[in-house]
């Protein structure tokens, strides 16, 4: 009966507690729930948040690496033009070749200045950049510090603007001095080469290596071989010309230019001689330029690989 | 009998609440690391907007230095093209 008592006493107690846990526990898991519901809710949308995030991140990544490389490229661009330069002189040494052994129905021409920079020297630059042509000029150095061009600056100031529009500098001796002992010896001669060497190489950075005699390597007479021994050992090449306008002699209208220059034009690779200092030979440049062009000859600057240079 | 079926449920209910709180810290934990990674992400596209800016500015400025470069450039090209064509 007692025991009875007890259990009967116990027994609403334990439901209280049992009630209690369960009602506590069911709070606490619907509360909790309710909790991470939102929470979810939220992560899913700021999951959705950060991939629109990333991607629009990788885009601008993908900007980024693409306006540094064009950075690195516009930065570059020198090393480029020089890379597609050096280019160029390969597969001219090759074209060469081909049109020499008559495979291709190309030509070449090497346009060349004798004798500047000098007052028209500008406006040549002017019109071989128009035309989209590299030509070589072969500079001297006497008179230079006192010549003004044609936009009254001075002409030494012409040797790096030479360089910096892609041409090919090349040497013709400081003093061009033919009537006044520049061919009096070997040593003399070098001498005068070398001293034009340096001023090129002091307003340009560029070490010249090909040369032309001034009046043309025959002038040299019994010299030129001892000449041209020396110019090998200080790594020049030498060459000479096989068209012209005949800007060099006395030359009065253009038609005559003209004419000298059409019927000089015959071999499959020409070296063209011009004075940057002929008006007249200004006034036909663009022609002449049209029609090598027009006559399927590749126009270029001069490199020492080249056939034409003599070694 | 009616005790053990009490005791389950007391300890399904326990179980319950137990798991519905570690799933909301999980969640929560979730929620603090998405946070934290939408503020990474969004200091690094401020950064690289900003390094952007300056890229494209320098490019316009070296883009018009560098115009007659270009323009050398694309007279060494066509070349190049001409002479491929005598080599064909």
């Amino acid at each position: 009966m007692g025991k009875s008592k007890r259990k009967a006493k116990k027994s609403p107690f334990i439901i209280i507690i049992f009630i209690l846990i369960i009602g506590i526990c069911g709070y606490l898991s619907f509360n909790n729930y309710t909790k991470m519901s939102k929470l979810k809710n939220d992560n899913n949308k700021k999951k959705a948040e950060y991939l629109v995030l990333n991607k629009k991140y990788n885009e601008l990544l993908k900007s980024n690496k693409d306006f540094s490389n064009e950075l690195e490229k516009e930065k570059d661009i020198d090393q480029t033009i020089d890379n597609s330069k050096k280019e160029v002189f390969e597969l001219a040494k090759k074209a060469e070749e081909n049109i020499q052994n008559g495979k291709t129905n190309y030509k070449i021409a090497y346009l060349t200045f004798d004798d500047g920079p000098y007052y028209l020297t500008h406006e040549v630059l002017n019109v071989l950049k128009e035309k989209q042509v590299k030509a070589t000029f072969f500079t001297i150095g006497a008179g230079k510090e006192s010549c003004i061009d044609n936009r009254s600056f001075n002409c030494t100031l012409l040797y790096k603007k030479i360089v910096d529009n892609g041409h090919t500098i090349a040497n013709h001796t400081y003093s061009h001095a033919i009537f006044a002992g520049l061919y009096s010896s070997v040593d003399n001669f070098i001498r005068d080469i070398q001293k034009q060497e340096d001023l090129i190489y002091s307003k340009t950075n560029v070490k010249t290596n090909i040369m032309r005699f001034p009046g043309g390597s025959s002038t040299a007479k019994s010299l030129k071989n001892d000449i041209i021994i020396k110019l090998r050992e200080k790594g020049y090449g030498w060459i000479d010309w096989t068209a012209q306008d005949g800007d060099g002699g006395a030359l009065k209208t253009r038609d005559q230019a003209w004419n000298i220059f059409t019927k000089s034009i015959n071999d499959n690779i020409e070296v063209v001689l011009f004075h940057d200092y002929n008006y007249i030979t200004y006034s036909i440049l663009p022609d002449a330029i049209k029609y090598l062009e027009d006559n399927n000859y590749i126009i270029l600057p001069l490199f020492h690989d080249s056939v034409m240079v003599n070694k | 009998m009616k005790k053990l079926l009490m005791i389950t449920v007391v300890v399904i209910c326990i179980s319950c609440c137990i798991y519905t709180s570690i799933m909301l810290n999980n969640t929560k934990k979730e929620n603090t690391e998405l946070k934290k990674n939408i503020q990474t992400i969004t200091t690094k596209i401020d950064k690289i907007t900003n390094d952007n800016t300056i890229y494209t500015e320098e490019l316009d400025k070296l883009k018009k230095k560098n115009q007659s470069k270009d323009e050398e450039l694309m007279i060494w090209e066509k070349a190049k093209e001409k002479l491929k064509k005598a080599l064909s």
